[in-house]
């Protein structure tokens, strides 16, 4: 159910990378084609089939599918113009999507603003990790739209910042696009609980819940231990993200989890004496980087994507890991390939 | 030094200051930190530790800076290198505590030694570098310039030959006059090879006053060969003088040496040779001699004409081998080798038997495949030898008619007749006697180069033979010579005969001829001689018997012009009637006679010295004359010859320069009859044009000639044990190696990786 799209050429992105531009609609349609082929049942289309015909109310066309009841054969366009196309209607039960959007400090990194006021060399051109969720937000509520499913994004940082209420049909990809673009978190610590907490509250009806975050998550307890100054972090696990999934879980919906990092976070260049700031916390540690402290980062790194990833595949939730050095459309294309292998 | 703190003290300030980064999140890196290992105590001191060193780094680059004096105060030295580069120091080095060399001889060691001392140079210190070897040579005069000095001792080259250590330390003296500024660092195998009288610098005082250092560097080896040598430093109080230093290089090493090789006239062949050689161990072993060590002495002989196909051998030919395989010339014997430990560890073999061919013998150690024999030298294994050919000389002899035919004798006494019989008896007697000689019968042809002996002739030929000439009793005038007309007309006899004596008495005979060494003609009655006159103009005459009267009985005529090179003796006794046939002289003078018409020298030609001047007499073929505008000699080395060099010559000897290295030196002539002009043929004083002029006549005009052997043969320089005497062995430490200046600069640079190492910690494993 994981899948890792970390490994894919780097990025190709020829406009502002942390931006929606034409390039990024371009390749954002080619996906909405795509998804209709591909998608074979494990994300979206599973319930598109089972809702064809349950409603009423015209909502859209599609083509004819050999197969389709042809009761749902629009007859006028087909004397008008040929074209054999099947009207499609309202679902009685809509599927809801919601997109969690992680827009903490932690997620407005990028390999090329270390260190603190110079610019990184040679990494400039990998884009911002919240920026890469923002796309990859926005390619799936395409997606989602396109197949006629409500999709609601959500911002969230410490604690859930904003909603975008549910929505439906494609028209409505402009004002998603418009709300991940402004999306600012004026919390800068990740406390994934409560956001769950607060979107709990607001009673949401059951759906698919993505959550697309580099799931650096310190937690209401964390957080005020490292305001207090206190470096050490004992036995406190560094997978604090587990308990608004699992809040999700119990709440009936279907966690879908995309973790976002950057190359450099995986494997430092730092070495020699460096103080390093943490982005969210402002907490600051001095020490002395040798490659044996380098070696061990990338030890206890490593064990943390796993620790996700086995969190994950235990419980049957989708997990992608997605590098800013890839386009947001390879890390798509990664998944959709992985839940065609999976149907 | 202070000042030079302050910035060091801010950069490390400034640099203490770590970079900051910002980072997502910090919870790995506490994982990091919660796994790693707590600091030591001393490790919260390493930024203090690092600042420590890098004033120390400072300090020591300002020492460096300074170039602290060490040991001698700070005056400046004039430091004068004596390299020895004599046959010993070419003894390889071993590895520690085996017989194994190491690949390095102990010159190499020496060079070393000597590039490092002259890297050592402090500012105002001066250095020259001489090389002792049987000649010595200023190779760097007084300079500060280490490169350059460096550079001059890469150019030293070893030699086989002796090392005149006791001159070069005198021209080191002339060349550094100021005694407290003077080192000398001689840099040799032997402790002190001179004895310690001539170690005291007051002898060379006088010499040093009046000379500068730049006239003495420009001394060369002329002048060193002329310094006063040991025997004028008898009484001289034996005491250390400061300004003198030996370094010994090397350790003591078993050699063994074939320490002579002769090659001298027979005593029981007189016109052969006997060949000595002797062969010594040296070893402080005491039972060496008797240690069953297989090495034997292999004696080789190369022909002449094999030798003189090398010379003329293509390039294809040389690449084929055809070089080795002249060179290896014929094995004549193998013998063991049983030292004889009361005699010195000698052995001493010799052998009467020599080629009649002649050629280079050699003599070799073979010490086969006993790898437990230590030998330090390699270039005292061989020697060679030149064992002068011995053609054999066909002779015929023309008798008078009288003796011919006894019935045609006429006019002749009977009484005559009888001792003509008696003189030709006693004449073909001595000369079948000689073994190099052939006397043929009447009929048979005389070849060409064969000798001629006329004895007793009425009626002479028209005229001299082609050749050599041998006239006994003559009864007539010679033939006319031509070229030596009068009045246009007819000519005048090659020797007239004067009146009979009858009792001559021997009052006079020629010391410096070689017909008549050995000759001892008191109380010899020549009887019934005549008095000779040689007709001018015939060539180079030569009285060798007078009578008291002033009378010329016998004369010895090398002639000149178009017959150059022929030679006449004449003796005009009766053997018959007198009793020098029965005297020792005369066989002894027949046989001189033999050697002389064919160009044989009673002394053998000794073999050069390697690295040593030397005036040494031609080998070759038998035909072998030197009459040429130019002699050259150039050294053969493996498979071919190295730079030809004019040399001065007479006869057939030429002065060689010295040839640094024991083998074969090639003598080639320019031919006589080429349109080179005659320049002096002094190698000194040759230029370099004269040189290309030279090696251009070489490759056009020269022919080939004779050959000379160059050995070392000297038990000094083969005795590669060296006796350890501190006393005379002075510590040059403070004087060599590197300069304070590199040790500080290299520990400061250690210093700067090791705080670098601490404080940035950029060594990764």
């Amino acid at each position: 159910m994981s899948q890792n799209a970390s490994s894919s050429s780097p990025a190709q992105t020829t406009g502002n990378p942390n931006a929606f531009d034409d390039d990024f609609l371009r390749r954002l349609e080619y996906l909405s084609l795509l998804s209709k082929r591909v998608f074979g049942g494990q994300l979206l289309a599973q319930r598109r089939t089972r809702q064809i015909g349950g409603g009423v109310e015209f909502a859209d066309h599609r083509d004819y599918i050999p197969g389709d009841d042809l009761r749902h054969l629009d007859w006028r366009v087909y004397a008008r113009h040929g074209d054999t196309l099947i009207k499609r209607f309202q679902e009685e039960k809509d599927l809801h999507v919601y997109l969690f959007v992680d827009v903490s400090a932690s997620m407005r990194r990028s390999d090329g603003e270390s260190p603190v006021g110079r610019k990184h060399q040679g990494k400039s051109g990998h884009i911002e990790k919240a920026w890469l969720a923002r796309k990859l937000a926005a390619a799936l509520a395409h997606i989602a739209l396109s197949d006629l499913d409500r999709v609601s994004v959500l911002s969230c940082g410490g604690q859930l910042n904003e909603m975008m209420p549910p929505v439906r049909g494609k028209d409505q990809i402009l004002p998603i696009m418009k709300f991940l673009a402004a999306a600012e978190s004026p919390d800068e610590r990740t406390d994934f609980e409560s956001v769950v907490a607060g979107f709990l509250s607001r009673s949401p009806r059951p759906g698919l819940a993505v959550l697309l975050s580099d799931l650096f998550d310190h937690g209401a307890a964390t957080a005020e231990n490292s305001a207090q100054g206190d470096t050490e972090i004992g036995d406190v696990p560094i997978t604090r993200f587990t308990a608004g999934v699992d809040r999700l879980r119990y709440a009936n919906f279907e966690p879908h989890v995309i973790q976002i990092h950057t190359p450099g976070e995986a494997d430092p260049s730092l070495l020699g004496d460096v103080e390093l700031i943490d982005c969210e916390t402002n907490r600051q540690k001095r020490l002395t980087v040798d490659a044996r402290k380098l070696r061990k980062y990338r030890e206890v790194f490593t064990d943390f994507v796993d620790s996700c990833k086995n969190y994950c595949i235990r419980r049957d939730i989708p997990h992608t890991i997605a590098t800013t050095d890839v386009p947001f459309d390879q890390v798509i294309m990664a998944m959709m390939r992985s839940a065609a292998v999976g149907s | 030094m202070g000042l030079i703190a302050i910035p060091i003290i801010a950069c490390y300030l400034l640099r203490i200051q770590p970079r900051k980064y910002d980072v997502s999140t910090l919870m790995f890196w506490d994982h990091v930190i919660q796994d790693t290992k707590r600091r030591a105590w001393w490790q919260s001191l390493r930024r203090w530790l690092s600042l420590l060193l890098q004033l120390a780094f400072a300090g020591l680059l300002i020492a460096a800076m300074l170039d602290p004096i060490l040991g001698r105060g700070e005056q400046a030295r004039d430091v004068v290198l004596v390299i020895n580069r004599s046959a010993s120091m070419n003894a390889t080095l071993t590895k520690p505590g085996t017989n194994i060399a190491n690949g390095q001889t102990r010159f190499e060691a020496a060079l070393e030694r000597a590039k490092s001392l002259a890297n050592g140079l402090r500012g105002g210190d001066t250095m020259a570098v001489i090389a002792a070897g049987g000649t010595v040579e200023v190779v760097a005069g007084r300079g500060d310039f280490a490169p350059s000095i460096v550079e001059a001792i890469d150019s030293v080259r070893p030699s086989d030959g002796p090392g005149q250590i006791e001159d070069a330390i005198e021209l080191a003296r002339r060349i550094a006059p100021e005694e407290e500024r003077r080192q000398i660092i001689v840099l040799t195998d032997k402790v002190n090879p001179l004895g310690d009288v001539s170690l005291d610098p007051s002898t060379s005082a006088k010499a040093s006053e009046s000379e500068g250092s730049d006239e003495a560097a420009g001394l060369a080896e002329s002048n060193a060969s002329e310094l006063d040598n040991a025997s004028e430093l008898d009484g001289v109080e034996s005491s250390a003088p400061s300004d003198l230093f030996f370094e010994t290089q090397g350790e003591t090493r078993d050699n063994w040496a074939i320490t002579s090789i002769a090659v001298r006239r027979s005593l029981a062949d007189p016109v052969g040779f006997s060949t000595r050689v002797t062969v010594q161990h040296f070893t402080d072993e005491e039972n060496a001699a008797e240690d069953e060590s297989e090495v034997r002495l292999k004696i080789r002989l190369i022909r002449f004409e094999d030798l003189d196909r090398v010379s003329t051998l293509t390039p294809e030919e040389k690449a084929n081998g055809e070089t080795r395989a002249l060179l290896e010339g014929q094995l004549v014997d193998v013998i063991p080798i049983k030292v004889d430990a009361e005699n010195g560890n000698r052995f001493t073999w010799t052998t009467e038997a020599t080629s009649a061919a002649g050629g280079v013998l050699i003599a070799e150690l073979d010490f086969g495949s006993d790898a437990q024999v230590d030998d330090a030298l390699a270039s005292d294994n061989v020697a060679r030898a030149m064992v002068p050919p011995r053609p054999d000389v066909p002779v015929r002899i023309i008798a008078g008619e009288s003796l011919a035919s006894s019935e045609a004798q006429g006019e002749e006494t009977e009484e005559e007749t009888e001792s003509g019989d008696a003189g030709l008896f006693f004449l073909r007697s001595v000369l079948e006697s000689i073994p190099t000689l052939k006397v043929l019968e009447a009929d048979e042809p005389l070849p060409p180069g064969g000798l001629t002996v006329w004895f007793r002739l009425d009626e002479v030929p028209d005229q001299l033979p082609d050749g050599p000439l041998l006239v006994l009793s003559p009864q007539a005038n010679g033939p006319l010579v031509s070229g030596t007309l009068i009045n246009g007309e007819g000519g005048i006899p090659a020797w007239s005969l004067g009146e009979s004596i009858e009792s001559p008495i021997v009052a006079k005979t020629s010391d410096s001829s070689p017909l008549m060494r050995h000759v001892q003609m008191t109380n010899v009655t020549l009887g019934n001689s005549k008095s000779v006159d040689i007709a001018s103009g015939l060539g180079i005459v030569d009285s060798l018997i007078e009578t008291a009267s002033d009378e010329v009985v016998g004369v010895a005529i090398e002639r000149t012009g178009d017959a150059s090179g022929n030679r006449v003796l004449i003796l005009s006794t009766e053997l018959g009637t007198s009793d020098f046939p029965l005297r020792i002289a005369f066989p002894v003078m027949m046989t001189n006679a033999v050697n002389w018409f064919t160009g044989r020298d009673a002394e053998c030609p000794l073999p050069a010295t390697a690295g040593m001047p030397s005036k040494v007499k031609v080998s070759g073929s038998p035909d072998l004359r030197i009459s040429a505008d130019r002699v050259f000699v150039s050294e053969f080395r493996g498979q071919d010859f190295g730079e030809a060099s004019v040399v001065p010559f007479v006869d057939e000897f030429v002065s060689m320069q010295a040839i640094r290295q024991v083998g074969l030196a090639r003598v080639t002539m320019s031919a006589p009859n080429s349109n080179t002009t005659a320049t002096s043929t002094t190698g000194e004083s040759e230029t370099n044009n004269e040189r290309a002029n030279a090696d251009a006549e070489l490759s056009t005009a020269a022919q080939p000639g004779g050959w000379i052997a160059v050995n070392l043969c000297d038990p000094s320089e083969s005795d590669t044990r060296i006796v350890s005497s501190p006393e005379t062995e002075t510590d040059v430490s403070f004087a060599g190696g590197s300069s304070p200046w590199f040790y500080l600069v290299m520990v400061a640079l250690a210093l700067v990786v090791t705080e670098w190492g601490l404080f940035q910690r950029r060594i990764v494993e």
